[in-house]
Formats: C-alpha cells, sequence, structure tokens
C-alpha cells in the first residue's frame, strides 16, 4: 500500500503509535512522531511512497518529539533521534517539516556510504541525466523543480547517489526544497505543484518542500546514466548563455561537493571518474526558467 | 548477564550465532545495536573471516558493506599518520609505541579488523615527553586549547598530557606515560610497562601482549566514561581469543596483573566478558582474581551498574536506572583516579572556576 491509501488522521495515528514504516528511494525508514506537522507533511509530500508495516528490517529508526523540558513551555522545540542518538540541535516546532528532511538527508548521507553522495540535484530525460552540483542559492533547486514541472523524472533535488559499483546515479525521489524567493518563483512557475507547510526563520531562511510527480517516485528504483554535469547559475537579467566546461573542473567541482569522497578513497575516485568520462560538463547562466528548460531539452534530445 | 535483547550481535561477533540462523526482524536490532556500538565495521570482517557474509540477506548487506568502507578510512589515515610520526620519534631515540584501538589494529589483531577509533593513543617514557613534545611541534602538532588549570591537570596528576591537534590535519593524539593517573589509588609502575614492548612492525611497538589485555581492562572498567563500554570489552574478548590461538600461560596473566597492582580491573573484565561474549576463561582464573579482589560494595551491587553501562547505547536494550548507574560509575570513577581532597578540590574548580574563566577569556 501507499501513504495515500490512509486518510490524513490514519496517517497520524500509524506514526504516533507504531511508526510508519516508508520506502524513500533505496531505503525504509520507519518513522515515529506524534506532531501534527509531520503527519500532515508526510501525507502531503509523501502520497505515492510505499508503506510496508510488516516489514521486518529497517534501514533508519527515526523520531521526531517534542524536546522535553521547562524551555518547552515557552519556545516549544522538536528533535530529530536516530538509532537513539540525537544528531543535530533542536529546532521550534514550526520547522518540524523542515527537521524530518534534513534528518532523513543526513541518515543518508552520513550512513549510505556504498553510494559517493554529492550535494547536488539530478533530473533525467531520454534516459540522460543531469547532475547539478552547486553552492546553495545558486538556483540549483529552482531549475530542478521547474525542469521537473515539465515533465523531467526526478532522481534528487538534494542527494545525488552515485553507485560506486557501476557508476549509475541511484534515485533518491523525495520533496524538492526551496527556499526564499524560490517558493514564489514555483508557485508561479508551476500553479499546480503541491507544496508543504512553510517553515520560516530556518538557517536557510524560509524553507517550503514540494512534492515530487507520482511518475519519478514509482520508477524510484531504476537507475539512470549521467550524460551531462550542468553548473547553473541564476543571474537577474542575463542573457542565456552555455559554456562548456573541462571534465577536470568537472570533476574537481563534484569532489567539493561531495560528502564522503576522501571517506570513500579510491571507490570514490573510481566511481567518479568514469562518470565524468561519459559526461559532457556545462555552465549555464540564465534567468529565465523557460530558456533555460529549452536549452537543457536540446542538450538531452 | 540481562542478555538475551542483545545475544544476537554478541553470538554473531563471536562465532557462536552463525548468520544463517538470523532471521531479518533480528538482523533490524543487530543493526541498530551494531551501530550505536560502532562494532558494524568488525562484525563485518568477522562475518567475512567465517565465510558467511553470503548468508547475510541483501538488505542488511550493505550497513556492513558501508561500515567496513568507513574503518578501511580509518587504518588509511591511521597509516598515514604514522609514516609522519616514525622519523621524529627515530631522530629522538624514542620508541614510537601505540596504545589501544590504533595498537590492537595496526600489529594486525584479528580480533581487531574493522575496528574504528577517534584518537590515537601512544605511550612514552615520562622523561622524553617534553622533548617529544616540542619537536612535534615542529610537525604541526599543537596542544589543544586548555586552561592553565587543565594543563596542570594533565601534567600534574593525569597519566597523559592534553591532547594534541595537528593544525590543518585535525588528526587527534593522546600522549601517555603509563596506564593510570598519577594520582590513582591502584599503583602500576610504568617502567614495567616499557621493559616488555614488542616490535609489531617496522619502528612500531605495542605493549606485550599479557600488558595489552590489563591495559584493555584498566581502560574500561577504571574509567569515569562508558560510552565505548561494549566495544572495549569485545577488544578485550577478543584479545584472549587471540592469545589462546598460542600457547597461553593463565598464571601469567594473574601474576602480572599483581605485579602491576591490576588484579581489580583484570577482575571485572575477566567476569563480564566471560558473562558477555562467552569468552572461554577457566572459571578457576575468574575465582582465584575475586579471592585476591573482591568489590567493597557487594558484586551484586556492581553488576546493576556495569551490566547498565556495559549494554549498547540503544533503547532496545535499555534498562531502568542506566542514566544513575552512569553517573554512579563516572563518580566512582573519579574516586578510583583521585585521592579524596583533591577531587574535591578538583571538582569545586570545575564546577565553579572553570566556567567563569571561560567567560572572561571569551570577553
Amino acid at each position: 500500500m501507499i501513504v495515500s491509501d490512509f486518510s490524513v488522521d490514519e496517517c497520524a495515528d500509524q506514526l504516533a503509535c507504531d511508526g510508519l514504516r516508508l520506502n524513500v528511494g533505496p531505503f525504509w525508514c520507519h518513522i515515529r512522531s506524534s506532531l501534527p506537522l509531520v503527519a500532515s507533511h508526510i501525507y502531503q509530500l509523501y502520497p505515492d511512497a510505499i508503506i510496508d508495516q510488516d516489514r521486518a528490517f529497517v534501514d533508519f529508526p527515526i523520531q521526531i518529539s517534542r524536546k522535553s523540558g521547562m524551555r518547552g513551555w515557552v519556545k516549544p522545540l522538536v528533535e530529530f533521534t536516530f538509532n537513539g542518538n540525537v544528531p543535530f540541535t533542536p529546532l521550534s516546532l514550526n520547522q518540524s517539516p523542515a527537521l524530518t528532511e534534513w534528518g532523513i538527508n543526513w541518515c543518508v548521507s552520513a550512513h549510505a556510504h556504498q553510494y559517493l553522495i554529492l550535494h547536488a540535484a539530478a533530473v533525467e530525460k531520454n534516459n540522460k541525466a543531469i547532475i547539478m552540483p552547486a553552492p546553495s542559492g545558486s538556483g540549483k533547486s529552482t531549475l530542478c523543480t521547474a525542469l521537473v514541472a515539465r515533465g523531467w523524472r526526478l532522481l534528487s533535488d538534494e542527494l545525488t547517489m552515485i553507485s560506486i559499483k557501476n557508476s549509475m546515479l541511484q534515485p533518491l525521489p523525495k520533496p524538492m526544497s526551496l527556499k526564499n524567493e524560490s517558493i514564489q518563483v514555483i508557485q508561479e512557475f508551476w500553479p499546480e505543484s503541491v507544496f508543504g507547510h512553510v517553515c520560516t526563520d530556518t538557517l536557510k531562511g524560509s524553507v517550503a518542500h514540494v512534492k515530487p510527480p507520482t511518475e519519478s517516485v514509482k520508477r524510484s528504483s531504476e537507475e539512470a546514466k549521467a550524460a551531462i554535469v550542468l553548473f547553473p547559475q541564476y543571474q537577474a537579467d542575463a542573457v542565456l548563455q552555455l559554456k562548456s566546461k573541462e571534465k577536470a573542473y568537472a570533476y574537481m567541482s563534484l569532489v567539493e561537493n561531495a560528502f564522503n569522497y576522501h571517506l570513500l578513497g579510491s571507490h570514490a575516485f573510481h566511481a567518479l571518474s568514469s562518470l565524468v568520462q561519459q559526461s559532457d560538463a556545462y555552465e549555464l547562466t540564465y534567468s529565465d526558467l523557460n530558456d533555460a528548460i529549452s536549452q537543457l531539452e536540446l542538450l538531452v534530445s | 548477564m540481562t542478555a538475551n535483547k542483545f545475544k544476537v550481535l554478541c553470538g554473531l561477533l563471536t562465532g557462536d550465532c552463525a548468520a544463517k540462523d538470523v532471521s531479518l526482524a533480528q538482523w533490524n536490532l543487530v543493526v541498530q545495536q551494531g551501530r550505536s556500538t560502532h562494532v558494524l565495521s568488525m562484525l563485518y570482517y568477522r562475518l567475512k573471516q567465517r565465510e558467511q557474509l553470503l548468508d547475510v540477506p541483501k538488505v542488511v548487506m550493505w550497513h556492513l558493506e558501508a561500515a567496513s568502507i568507513v574503518s578501511e578510512k580509518y587504518l588509511r589515515d591511521t597509516r598515514s599518520e604514522i609514516k609522519r610520526f616514525l622519523p621524529v620519534f627515530a631522530s629522538l631515540g624514542v620508541k614510537f609505541t601505540l596504545l589501544k584501538g590504533a595498537a590492537y589494529v595496526i600489529s594486525d589483531k584479528p580480533c581487531a579488523k574493522g575496528r574504528t577509533f577517534s584518537d590515537i593513543d601512544l605511550l612514552v617514557p615520562k622523561e622524553n615527553i617534553d622533548r617529544l613534545e616540542a619537536a612535534l611541534q615542529w610537525h604541526g602538532w599543537a596542544s589543544s586549547n586548555q586552561s592553565a588549570y587543565d594543563q596542570r591537570y594533565y601534567r600534574d596528576w593525569m597519566h597523559e598530557i592534553p591532547p594534541l591537534v595537528h593544525i590543518k590535519r585535525h588528526t587527534v593524539i593522546d600522549i601517555h606515560h603509563t596506564i593510570l593517573p598519577l594520582t590513582a589509588s591502584l599503583k602500576p609502575v610504568a617502567s614495567n610497562l616499557f621493559a616488555g614492548l614488542q616490535e609489531v612492525e617496522d619502528g612500531v611497538w605495542t605493549l606485550s601482549d599479557i600488558d595489552m589485555l590489563l591495559h584493555s581492562a584498566t581502560h574500561l572498567f577504571m574509567d569515569t566514561e562508558f560510552d565505548h563500554a561494549f566495544r572495549d570489552l569485545l577488544d578485550f574478548d577478543g584479545l584472549i581469543r587471540d592469545v589462546l590461538t598460542r600457547e597461553f600461560d593463565w598464571q601469567a596473566l594473574l601474576v602480572r596483573a599483581r605485579e602491576m597492582d591490576l588484579i581489580q580491573p583484570l577482575y571485572y573484565a575477566l567476569r563480564y566478558s566471560r558473562r558477555m561474549f562467552n569468552t572461554p576463561i577457566p572459571l578457576d582464573i575468574v575465582t582465584s582474581c575475586e579471592q585476591e579482589w573482591a568489590p567493597m560494595l557487594t558484586a551484586g551491587f556492581m553488576d546493576v551498574l556495569f551490566n547498565r553501562v556495559i549494554m549498547p547505547p540503544h533503547n532496545s536494550a535499555r534498562l531502568a536506572g542506566t542514566a544513575l548507574a552512569r553517573k554512579l560509575l563516572f563518580i566512582r570513577g573519579h574516586y578510583l583516579r583521585m585521592p579524596f581532597g583533591l577531587l574535591i578540590r578538583h571538582l569545586f574548580h570545575k564546577a565553579f572556576i572553570s566556567p567563569n574563566e571561560k567567560e572572561s577569556s571569551a570577553a
């Protein structure tokens, strides 16, 4: 069954009682939480995720709960617990959806070392995947979401996972995370999109998540082959410009954006080398999302 | 021990339990407990050695493989640090001697394959420490930022100097000159340790097998913190099993423990390793330790405390009173480390003076 087979109340009950065993990409999360905000986040943004309440083995046991203590009376805090440990500082109650997403991302990036994990978005069309590594604020998530709005398959918005065995990209189609102005940009660009709760005043400003398309979630066990490494750069009023980049530059930039390159050692070196060998690299400066998308459609046609 | 909650993890680690006999639900617990006790990578190598990796269900396997990749990184980093240390030690004529995790791993103990550790622990004769510290500074190692009080605490009273941190690589080394604080009630003689050192590879030394066992027990049962107690006890179990593959004289262990004033920690290590991991330790050895040293409070009471802290720090095995047991053992550890008067003085300083010092230095 999938999340949307439940009613929102049933979903909340399961989360609060036994926990929800939820499939996310190649992983199974066992999420417990009695917070209504977490329940509605999962109900709205993971409707297509497979649930298996009889599943005996889960990868990530997770709990999102009110932090106990007197401070909670003044300003309620929420903490993320993984396997009995609390890996980061608690956030305010209103930010619990963001905490859930960041928490799951942390579970993956801190443990799943069978993949080389990049801080990058990845989308696919015509069997050609584009990896977009980029520092926060370069418009990577906005462009990624816009491409997905136009029918590209979402592989991942935040964590690109490269198998160290064959350099293929393993999808992790979690909700796409948008910040500040890009929230409105996407709401206008993609009116049918489903947005979750807007978490204000986080470290990154306002954060909201967008539901990934059903099709992308259904195909999450289908690996994709990287064809392009793209460095997007949003610049107001810029004329669209696509510049070819050297492979060495692409390699080093991917290393800079990797979570576990040094940890994986030669595994990472080999996986990344063959990925860069098989891909072209470009820098794309754009101001208009439609122009950028037409350009990228051409590249994968 | 209250053990059945993590019997499977222990059994898989020691070989009492075969991977093919473990259900998925049990694997679920094994992976969670193994992660919180930092033994997943050790489990990977032990199953590999017993040719049981094929019996591990596919959904479980990545957890073990990923953990083994992390442990490869530890080994790589340690090796490259050792390469940098060796010329410095050679130029001073000081033996490069590893302790604890790094020692087990570098001396290729089968039980330590996949063992991870956060710091590299070294043993150096006290009279060489100043020269060594000065030399290491030229290679980028600096004392971690400590207050004047902390410097004194370490240098006058402890068995190690404040940790040295490399300014670029941020690696941490702990340099010890003996294995218990100078102020501790038990008084092992450091010079005894140096006499028995063994060279495990070119220029790299460790304690003798027996001293390694005693140190493993001492480090675990005389300490104030028990975050890694399960893994430390697993080390002890592995070291025992390792010496038993060769000719081993149990009496020699007791003689050495007496000589080093370490019967007490040895007693606890033997007792709990046997109960937790079924370590093949003859009962009469435990009994003769017990006759020479029995706890002031009853063994039953100490069991209540140690059972709680040796358990994996994981919800599945949490017993009521775990937090209290940790606190009591924290106090016990301090009491064993320092005479009462000095302890009061130390705790007073930590509670009332150190916080103010931090504030004034921050201002």
